[in-house]
């Protein structure tokens, strides 16, 4: 239902009063923002519906808080999908979150992330008033791409209201495929692999590697070849593990970012995206692993955090400027230091 | 006019060429948009990222624009020049610093031309995937600044998606690196902002580029349509059908004759609109692929079917295609190429308000049209020395622009605002949204001396322009009843 005007009262009464707010949707991933602010929270969980969709343009609009499972639901019944796989924290994870959120699934490296399929918003900006940035086509180069800047900002530039997405034809055929291995084979594998045409997935969780094909039937025997001995059809839910990070470890979730040919040490609790992309878990940050990547803190385990900090360098000074310039009052949250103390 | 004080500054930066000479300078007065031109005062050529930031040092010391240059080939007029500002050409910045073969990734200069990096890395079995018509001679800069397309965007994605990494230089000459180690960086993606700014919010200085693997097999159908509305009919059909072609392009009657006679392509001269729908993936599947595409083609009313499978045969039909503008160039004095996109769906109805335009002009339009994502070029036909012509191409410029955003779409898919469509900013975006604008730019250009002029008007000229308010009211709810 529609509630715009209802969300633009409460995000105004509290830029009134001075309070911070903070957009929500589902709240799956409060664990995003660490320090817990005195923010109101705002939540679009009742502000849901889709807008239009049209199957033969691959474009869908809809308001913020539609449940991501209505969202892939609806698009299932047409034979499409959303690339972008975001992780799925149960049943209320809303598609407001999932933008702001910016976490995209193993399929990353080969189709792209949520960004990349994010054509379109309406949103409250941080003045209290509604703007629309980007559209419902594919190609919009028209005034800065406030839309992209938007996805994965954690909702410190505004609070979206609506958004129109790229979607795409469900693969024909999609089928995970896995290897027992240690990290350090899973890896040789991951980067041996690389150019396999059907390649939709590469990761490694709980001991094993995982492959995914998805693409034509006549090409899967092709794909099958090349991946040599030893690999395995397993369910394709498999992967749902390191998409959902439900893998097993314990401690703080750290993520690390860095060049897929990069040394695997031996703490990683997993790879995704072909080996860019790696989780380690510990009470401490994992630091001495960084090894030319990033680490940046994800997610709270039983202990208590360390010190986290904003990035200080250029470019998190360029971002401060950014946020400042788009909301020189403060109104929205801030993005989250992520960073650990070194 | 720059004074002498900073022309005398300038001269002493190593490895900066510096073009005094007015008839070296009238080179650069216009990039493809050549009905604005403007001679530069000066034109910095530097040679190295050191004369770069030194040269940018000085202008912002003494307040003086700039507007950078890749190869010109612009056509909204991005790298125009400033009557009061410096030109600063990228184009000595051409070498591929690095191609890793493994993380399928090149790392250029910005003044690397786009297809010098897919013949580049060819060797290794690999491609850069965005392929704009102009690709023998646009940089990769001026593509990260327009977020250029090209006719295999549908499957592969603009710049946007295909760009890993940068490192810019802002207006007072400080480096960054935006986009990571890996495939994500913490906080606000600055490397999504950059593509598209026209070169407003910093100079592109390395673009780290990722790669694809040479698809094993290709495929390129030719299907002829006795109307556009059954082109247009088909395209939705293919996809309908769960295919995701490489590339589905359509010409309109004018647009196939200009080609035609042009490049001998072997275009169906009787069709009133063309397809060409690339197809690409592993041997094994692309036959059955193709069977099933043709299957779609002739269903949705394709009067002439041609595949071209090897590769001068598919060159052969590409070419047409990738000539259009060079080829209605030739059956006019003049054309002017506008970019709209709108939702496919309404394309008969825009076909049909163009040409309702175009005969009210009087004035011939040839369309071009990446149909698979809804970028229409039309091609107004004029001749510039008349200037009667002149002033109806543009206001019927201006008019399809208006049809495009009437019917939920854009006033630009790929060749940028520029100065071009500045005033038809103010018609897409209220002032609330240009105001977003000016605090991005202020936030990377606080003395705003890149690029100023372009791609954003200020809330003045809209005034001026008129048309704000018209905006909020006409166009964004033209269902409501108005009192
Ligand atoms: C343990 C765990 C791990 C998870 N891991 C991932 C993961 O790796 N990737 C992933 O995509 N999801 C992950 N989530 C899943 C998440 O539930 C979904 O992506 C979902 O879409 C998030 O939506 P939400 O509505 O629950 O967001 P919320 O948790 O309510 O909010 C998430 C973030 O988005 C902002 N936000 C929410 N709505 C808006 C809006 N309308 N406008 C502006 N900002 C808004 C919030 O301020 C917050 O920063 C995880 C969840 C859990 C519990
Ligand atoms: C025949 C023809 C066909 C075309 N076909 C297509 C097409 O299919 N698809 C498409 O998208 N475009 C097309 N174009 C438009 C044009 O080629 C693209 O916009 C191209 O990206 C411009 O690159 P350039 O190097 O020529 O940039 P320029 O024209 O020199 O500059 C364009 C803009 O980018 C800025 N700029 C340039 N370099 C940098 C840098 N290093 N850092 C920051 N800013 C910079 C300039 O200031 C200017 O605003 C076509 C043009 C022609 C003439």
């Amino acid at each position: 239902m529609d509630q715009s005007d209802a969300l633009q009262r409460v995000v105004r009464a509290a830029i009134r009063q001075r309070q911070v707010v903070q957009p929500g949707g589902g709240g799956t991933k409060g664990f995003l923002h660490p320090a817990a602010t005195d923010a109101v929270l705002v939540s679009t969980a009742e502000h849901d519906g889709i807008l239009h969709y049209h199957p033969d343009e691959l474009v869908i609009r809809v308001r913020s808080g539609t449940r991501l499972v209505e969202l892939q639901e609806t698009l299932r019944e047409a034979g499409q999908y959303l690339p972008c796989e975001p992780p799925s924290f149960g049943s209320a994870g809303t598609v407001g979150g999932m933008v702001a959120a910016g976490l995209a699934g193993p399929s990353r490296p080969y189709v792209g992330g949520v960004r990349d399929y994010v054509l379109g918003m309406k949103l409250i900006l941080p003045s209290g008033e509604i703007a629309a940035f980007g559209g419902d086509v594919m190609k919009n180069v028209a005034g800065y791409d406030i839309t992209r800047l938007n996805v994965g900002a954690r909702g410190s530039l505004g609070l979206m209201l609506e958004v129109a997405l790229k979607v795409l034809p469900i693969p024909e055929v999609v089928q995970v495929y896995g290897l027992v291995c240690d990290p350090s084979l899973a890896q040789q594998h991951m980067l041996a692999q690389r150019r396999l045409a059907g390649l939709s997935a590469s990761a490694y969780c709980d001991g094993a590697l995982l492959v995914r094909y998805q693409g034509s039937e006549q090409a899967k025997p092709t794909f099958e070849q090349a991946l040599g001995q030893g690999f395995q059809p397993v369910p394709n839910t498999g992967l749902a593990a390191v998409r959902d990070l439900s893998f097993a470890h314990t401690g703080h979730l750290w993520r690390w970012d860095g060049a897929v040919d990069a040394p695997v040490s031996g703490q990683l609790v997993a790879m995704d995206w072909g080996g860019a992309l790696r989780w380690f878990a510990s009470d401490a940050a994992p630091l001495g692993a960084a090894d030319g990547g990033v680490i940046t803190w994800f997610k709270q385990g039983e202990g208590a955090l360390p010190g986290l900090t904003e990035r200080a360098d250029g470019v998190g000074l360029l971002q401060q400027r950014v946020k400042s310039a788009l909301d020189p009052n403060g109104a929205f949250i801030g993005y989250p230091g992520l960073r650990p103390v070194s | 006019m720059l004074s002498e004080a900073i022309t005398s500054s300038l001269r002493q930066i190593d490895d900066l060429e510096l073009i005094e000479d007015p008839s070296r300078r009238k080179v650069y007065e216009s990039d493809g948009l050549t009905a604005i031109a403007q001679i530069p005062p000066l034109v910095g050529l530097p040679n190295s990222l050191q004369a770069l930031q030194e040269t940018l040092r000085v202008c912002h010391t003494h307040g003086v624009p700039m507007v950078a240059r890749g190869a010109g080939t612009g056509l909204s007029g991005g790298a125009t020049p400033l009557a009061d500002g410096l030109l600063i050409g990228l184009a000595k910045f051409n070498r591929i610093l690095e191609i890793d073969p493994v993380k399928m990734t090149a790392r250029v200069e910005p003044g690397v031309t786009n297809l010098a990096i897919s013949k580049a890395v060819a060797s290794a079995g690999l491609f850069y995937a965005p392929d704009p018509s102009s690709q023998i001679a646009c940089t990769i800069g001026g593509n990260v600044a327009e977020n250029s397309g090209g006719v295999h965007c549908l499957k592969y994605g603009l710049t946007l998606h295909n760009v890993c990494a940068l490192k810019i230089m802002l207006a007072d000459g400080e480096v960054l690196s935006l986009g990571g180690t890996g495939l994500w960086e913490d906080g606000l993606d600055l490397l999504a902002l950059l593509h598209g700014s026209e070169g407003l919010l910093g100079l592109v200085i390395e673009v780290t580029v990722a790669l694809r693997p040479l698809p094993e097999a290709v495929t390129v159908l030719m299907a002829g349509f006795s109307d556009t509305n059954a082109a247009a009919n088909a395209v939705s059909a293919v996809i309908q059908a769960g295919v995701l072609p490489a590339g589905l392009e359509m010409m309109d009657r004018l647009a196939i004759q200009a080609a035609e006679d042009f490049v001998h392509a072997g275009y169906p001269l009787e069709a009133e609109a063309l397809l060409l729908c690339e197809l690409d993936g592993s041997g094994a599947e692309i036959a059955a692929l193709s069977t099933a595409v043709q299957g779609v083609l002739q269903a949705a009313g394709a009067q002439s079917l041609v595949e071209a499978s090897d590769a001068a045969a598919r060159a052969r039909l590409w070419l047409g295609r990738k000539a259009a503008f060079p080829a209605v160039g030739r059956i006019a004095p003049d054309y002017y190429c506008m970019d709209g996109t709108i939702p496919r769906r309404h394309l008969a109805e825009v076909l049909a308000a163009i040409a309702d335009r175009s005969a009210h002009y009087g004035l011939p339009v040839a369309n071009v049209f990446h149909a698979g994502d809804g970028n229409l070029h039309p091609l107004i036909l004029y001749d510039a020395n008349d200037s009667d012509q002149f002033q109806r191409a543009e206001a019927f410029g201006a008019d399809v622009l208006a049809i495009c955003l009437r019917f939920g779409g854009t006033i630009t898919g790929e060749h940028g605002v520029g100065l071009e469509k500045i005033d038809q900013m103010c018609i897409q975006f209220t002032s609330l949204e240009l105001g977003v604008f000016h605090a991005v730019k202020a936030a990377f250009d606080p003395s705003g001396l890149l690029n100023p002029g372009k791609a954003i008007p200020t809330l003045n000229r809209c005034a001026e322009f008129g048309a704000m308010h018209v905006h909020q009211g006409a166009e964004k709810h033209s269902e409501l009843p108005r009192f």
